[in-house]
């Protein structure tokens, strides 16, 4: 690296000496010259930018997330924020929470309109679980940002949990119901997907 | 033209240049109803893009943004015309929103330190009653409000009667005149109506509601990585839920003692908005940092080019830093640097411009600048006490002053160190000791202080007296000492840290930015042969009949600016050389504090070589002597005069 920047600094001494010969002698073309290398290092920026940043640019509206997907941070999987999933959820919406997440439910109480407990069988609580596979999203669900300031108990967590949601099946539904396994992963179900399984109103 | 006022109405001749004024005053309004028209469209686009679970509006959350947005400028615009002295309508406009944003963060900061509830409205509170203070305290002193009037000569004539010498400018017979307290409120400003200023006044409000929609539409390109997104967004957002540093604190300190808290409370004036994040707010000010290095280069440029072609000189200047790669990532990341970045030109910016005449609302800019600097990095005192230094080897304002205009960063870094230490440590179980409170950082901060506070008291009389004009080069030396004595304090790391820097220069996200930066000082020095070729022997080049823009130029010695950019660079290699965390990366923090310096190294850099596109013809020899020679001595005169 050291070579490469010797002779990088050396191209522009070269450089500076012939410019400087060619302005004592031909100022106006010495001008021109200089003025036509500064575009050309512009042109050369702009299409670097234009290669490297914009594939980078999802579009996701208001959610900004001009970021990971692309080649400049392709190797981090910092995009995926359960969190910016999981807050428009929660928001504006009424959460049922079975016993078995009671652990979240400080979480919920904070950042959904409205929660209320219920009881499921545990046979009930088993097939609710076992529709897993159908779920469209899942994603470890470190709790590390809001949840980790808010409320240190969350910290206690030594493996990070699962958080499985199907969001297909959540548009347009105003209640959602959190159910949680014995590792402590937690499920978000639509109240019609609960319905179904469980023959509960 | 001249006798319109004897024509009647019906038989105006046709005036081409009033039609063009009147064009032009339209254009605000234009470019606001067009940008509500692109900020519709985007909502309408935006609906496919919105995400789907999210049971809110698209258009109600847009909307929320641009007024979010738009209530920051009006806040910033009016704390400005209230403290306004010397700074032109243009750079009121300009600089309102960084203003604002620093206001909301100072009130945030303090509510939080002193434990109080921290609200919405309690905010709001405190900076309504920080303007009012200023504005009761301007009118105890019988200063009136400047006029909202973007005429220089207009403006002048405002700013003479508020320095009482009489309303026509120039005069020698009224430069003496003094006029009562009376007549300033009253006749001062009759010569611009109150009408004329209203309209002046809708058009900035225009323009800037017209930006607020742009930046609203989801379309600007902004960057998060994980520390944007849970340091400074979603902590934001824990802040305004918490509402208590003690509270949010809990067993845990690493927040407050990793990350700045400026960002964070920007995030958390969004939240309460109900928004997500704070990037509509960085879009602003990217849109606004543009608009502010254009008119810097512009009014710099101004006596060696037409108007025109100043106007394109700008648009150039702004389109090659524009497209720096290295800038174009660094702006539009939502991390600290970025903003350090922005205050960091703006400070310098008014330096400069304090250097021509030192005012009092330059001085409150500096100080409240400083301040959100220090807030929002560990290391963000030392590059502010470097910047104080910077402005006393340009004696910009007296020792004194500057040290008082230090005082309050020093202070709240102070104040902030004892608090996490005595209050805050004395509760968690889980304290950090790490980052700002490391023993070997909070001796860095402490010697900052020490240093910056003895240097601008005792030793800058000194200094000034031993090296005179040579003050800046010996400052540099020292700091080029301080680093190769650190580097060779332990070698095999020095070469890691070298080849790390040299290595990012060629690495991803860097494009061919490095090749234009050596290009540009290529030319900085080749502009310097032209000087000598113009002048024989290479004394007394002036291409231009405005000597005060001679200032501009690459001088036989290097003074503030080009000391602005280079100690800047040493300040962040000595830091992070101590720090040891230069390190091959894009997300290297070392590695973006070094180009937080890029916006002031283009604006140095671009208009010193405005004489390479200077038509030959047009140059020719100096008939008095350089006035503006040397920046620091041959200022003193200068300043002495604008004190007065």
């Amino acid at each position: 690296m050291f070579k490469e920047a010797l002779v990088t600094v050396l191209c522009f001494i070269v450089i500076y000496i012939i410019f400087r010969v060619l302005l004592r002698k031909k100022e106006l073309l010495a001008k021109q010259l200089l003025a036509g290398l500064l575009a050309l290092t512009l042109l050369l920026n702009i299409g670097y930018n234009v290669h490297a940043f914009f594939p980078a640019f999802v579009l996701d509206g208001i959610n900004y997330l001009g970021d990971a997907s692309g080649n400049l941070f392709i190797y981090n999987k910092e995009s995926e924020f359960s969190d910016q999933i999981l807050f428009p959820v929660l928001q504006n919406r009424a959460v049922l929470i079975d016993e078995s997440a009671d652990f979240y439910a400080l979480f919920f109480n904070t950042f959904a309109e409205k929660t209320t407990k219920v009881s499921l069988t545990a046979d009930e609580r088993a097939s609710l679980i076992s529709t897993q596979d159908q779920l469209s999203f899942s994603d470890r669900f470190p709790i590390v940002s809001l949840a980790n300031y808010a409320f240190p108990e969350y910290m206690k967590i030594s493996e990070i949990p699962m958080l499985y949601l199907d969001e297909e099946a959540l548009v347009g539904e105003d209640t959602l119901v959190a159910v949680a396994d014995e590792d402590g992963n937690l499920y978000l179900f639509a109240q019609s997907t609960y319905r179904e399984v469980t023959g509960h109103e | 033209m001249n006798d319109r006022h004897t024509n009647p109405a019906f038989t105006k001749p046709f005036d081409p240049a009033r039609r063009q004024k009147k064009f032009r005053s339209l254009l605000p309004y234009l470019f606001c109803a067009v940008s509500a028209l692109i900020l519709t469209v985007s909502m309408a686009l935006n609906r496919g893009y919105f995400h789907h679970l999210a049971c809110g509006s698209v258009v109600w959350y847009q909307v929320k943004q641009a007024l979010a947005l738009f209530a920051l400028f009006a806040v910033g615009y009016l704390f400005l015309k209230v403290i306004q002295h010397h700074l032109s309508e243009l750079w009121v406009c300009m600089l309102a929103f960084p203003t604002a944003v620093c206001l909301w963060c100072f009130c945030s900061e303090f509510l939080l330190l002193a434990d109080f509830t921290y609200r919405f409205w309690r905010v709001c509170f405190l900076i309504g009653a920080g303007t009012l203070a200023c504005y009761l305290f301007r009118r105890a002193r019988h200063i009136p409000i400047q006029p909202v009037t973007f005429s220089s000569h207009k403006a002048e004539s405002a700013d003479n009667i508020i320095s009482g010498k009489g309303v026509s400018t120039g005069s020698s017979d009224s430069a003496g005149y003094d006029i009562s307290a009376k007549d300033k409120c009253s006749a001062g400003f009759s010569q611009i109506s109150a009408r004329t200023q209203f309209f002046t006044l809708s058009r900035i409000f225009a323009a800037a509601f017209g930006i607020c929609c742009l930046v609203s539409t989801g379309w600007m390109y902004v960057i998060f990585n994980y520390d944007s997104y849970y340091y400074f967004s979603d902590y934001g957002k824990a802040l305004t839920l918490m509402m208590s540093y003690k509270d949010i604190v809990s067993d845990n300190s690493f927040v407050l003692t990793n990350i700045g808290q400026f960002l964070p409370l920007v995030s958390s004036y969004m939240t309460y908005f109900g928004l997500d994040s704070g990037a509509p707010v960085l879009s602003f000010f990217i849109l606004n940092l543009y608009a502010a290095f254009g008119t810097a280069v512009y009014e710099k440029v101004r006596g060696r080019f037409s108007a025109k072609q100043a106007v394109c000189y700008a648009g150039c200047s702004l389109l090659l830093l524009a497209s720096c790669s290295v800038f174009f990532m660094y702006t539009h990341w939502i991390l600290s640097n970025t903003y350090i970045l922005f205050y960091l030109f703006f400070l310098f910016y008014l330096g400069k411009e304090s250097w021509k005449a030192p005012s009092v609302d330059r001085a409150i800019l500096i100080c409240l600048y400083g301040l959100a600097i220090t807030m929002l990095r560990k290391e963000g005192l030392i590059v502010v006490c470097f910047v104080f230094i910077c402005y006393s080897v340009r004696r910009l304002y007296s020792s004194l002053i500057l040290a008082l205009l230090f005082l309050p960063s020093a202070a709240y870094q102070l104040f902030y160190i004892y608090w996490l230490r005595h209050i805050i440590y004395a509760r968690t179980t889980l304290a950090f000791g790490t980052s700002l409170l490391s023993d070997n950082f909070m001796k860095l901060i402490l010697l900052g202080i020490l240093a910056a506070f003895c240097y601008l008291l005792f030793l800058h009389f000194i200094a000034e007296r031993l090296l005179k004009r040579y003050l800046p080069h010996a400052m540099t030396l020292f700091l080029i000492a301080a680093l190769c004595y650190f580097m060779l304090e332990d070698l095999t790391r020095s070469i890691d840290f070298v080849d790390a820097w040299l290595r990012n220069f060629g690495g991803t996200g860097f494009g061919f930015c490095m090749l234009q930066i050596l290009l540009l000082l290529t030319l900085v020095l080749l502009t310097r042969t032209l000087r000598d070729v113009h002048s024989g022997s290479g004394a007394g080049f002036s291409a231009s009949p405005d000597a005060s823009t001679e200032e501009a130029f690459i001088k036989p010695h290097y003074g503030y600016t080009w000391f602005f950019v280079l100690g800047n660079v040493l300040i962040t290699l000595i830091i992070y050389r101590q720090k040891g965390n230069l390190e091959v990366g894009i997300d290297n923090s070392g590695l973006r504090s070094l180009y937080q310096i890029i916006p002031v190294f283009y604006y140095a850099a671009m208009t010193a070589i405005a004489p390479l596109f200077e038509k030959p013809l047009t140059m020719k020899r100096s008939k008095k002597p350089q006035m503006e020679d040397c920046e620091i001595s041959g200022n003193r005169k200068g300043n002495r005069e604008n004190s007065k």
